[in-house]
């Protein structure tokens, strides 16, 4: 057999978990990573019940990116007060990507597409490109119309029914 | 510790998690009932799957027909690839693999020997992708060699997995020319190191 191709959609990066998510023929295809083991799971385009999108900051990345910052900043701080400044500085650098990385997430916040199955779930998570999230969003409601259209049985066609030729008029001279 | 997941309950709110009921299962803009936060939804009602089943009194042809193995009253409609069992349309398990009744169905599953019914795997072209940044790492140290001879064997079995799943396989064909690349140049070092010896040995 050869497997339909796949095309990957998005990803959701989380503390303890990687998954990516792939669009395939009649599925969403999510491998998630554990390690070198990965774990495939589908949602079928049938048995979609629910898609959602939202618009959500993170308050876990938000918290640990500004704890993380508040640490080294601290830090610096302390050192600079010591008139440390080489270690003011190297430590002021440990603290600029966690400060970015927490200010960027406030201003641009993550949009979630979520697709809800019978029987799996699959999360795609897009920080920076907002217009993709709607993309894919649009992408999936649109395929699992199309599927959980064609599964409907089309009623059959009435059979056109002729009128049946009168016998010809007996009693007529 | 092995990581705690909760299974899988069906449509829940994306942002707290909470279980949705029907009533909540609606197009538009839907307000979680338990965190009161918007979010826009796209609901669908799927139809169940109908698979046709054929009597075997409504399949009576001249020929006959043969009933299933396991309804007696279904017809057949193929026999199992692997044990030649005539099976109706209930019981053919076919996910693109061939028919196949539902015990050889399982077997075939349990001995991983199914791919596309495959639901966890080991990640070889990580794995050699890895070997390989290592035996760049370790190079200096002949450590090339080893590495690289791993990245081999793992992208070997990597490039077997991209080809069953109808992959590219570009960028295993890089880690593998890189993994040669660190055996072949551990290799020279190996000779250079040796002659350098010998002619210093002579001297």
């Amino acid at each position: 057999m050869t497997p339909s191709p796949r095309k990957l959609l998005g990803r959701n990066v989380r503390m303890m978990s990687r998954e990516s998510v792939y669009e395939t023929a009649d599925a969403i295809e999510v491998e998630s990573r554990e390690g070198y083991e990965v774990t495939r799971k589908r949602v079928l385009y049938e048995e979609v019940l629910l898609v959602t999108i939202h618009r959500a900051v993170g308050v876990p990345f938000v918290v640990s990116t500004a704890l993380a910052a508040a640490l080294f900043g601290s830090i610096a701080l302390i050192l600079l007060s010591l008139k440390l400044e080489s270690g003011a500085i190297t430590f002021g650098v440990f603290a600029l990507p966690f400060l970015l990385a927490c200010i960027f997430r406030l201003v641009m916040k993550v949009d979630s597409v979520t697709v809800f199955g019978k029987r799996s779930k699959a999360v795609m998570r897009f920080t920076v490109r907002k217009r993709r999230a709607r993309e894919v969003y649009g992408r999936i409601c649109a395929r699992a119309v199309e599927v959980q259209r064609a599964m409907v049985p089309r009623e059959p066609e009435p059979i056109a029914v002729d009128e049946p030729p009168l016998p010809p008029d007996v009693s007529a001279p | 510790m092995p990581l705690v997941t909760r299974d899988y309950e069906g449509p829940a709110c994306p942002r707290c998690h909470a279980r949705l009921t029907s009533d909540w299962l609606h197009s538009g803009t839907v307000i979680c009932p338990d965190c009161n936060k918007p979010f826009e939804a796209t609901a669908f009602k799927p139809p169940s799957r109908q698979i046709e089943v054929v009597s075997v009194a409504a399949a009576l042809t001249p020929d006959g027909a043969n009933a299933c193995a396991n309804h007696a009253r279904n017809a057949a409609v193929t026999n199992c690839s692997r044990c030649g069992l005539f099976i109706c349309s209930l019981c053919n398990m076919d996910i693109g693999t061939g028919p196949y009744c539902p015990s050889c169905f399982d077997r075939l599953r349990s001995e991983n020997a199914l791919q596309p019914a495959a639901t966890r795997f080991r990640d070889y072209v990580s794995m050699a992708r890895t070997s390989m940044i290592a035996g760049l790492f370790f190079s200096s140290m002949f450590l090339g060699i080893p590495f690289g001879a791993v990245s081999l064997f793992y992208g070997r079995k990597g490039f077997k997995q991209l080809r069953e799943e109808g992959r590219s396989v570009t960028g295993l064909v890089i880690i593998l020319i890189v993994a040669s690349l660190e055996i072949v140049g551990g290799l020279v070092m190996i000779a250079v190191l040796i002659g350098a010896l010998m002619i210093m040995g002579k001297k």
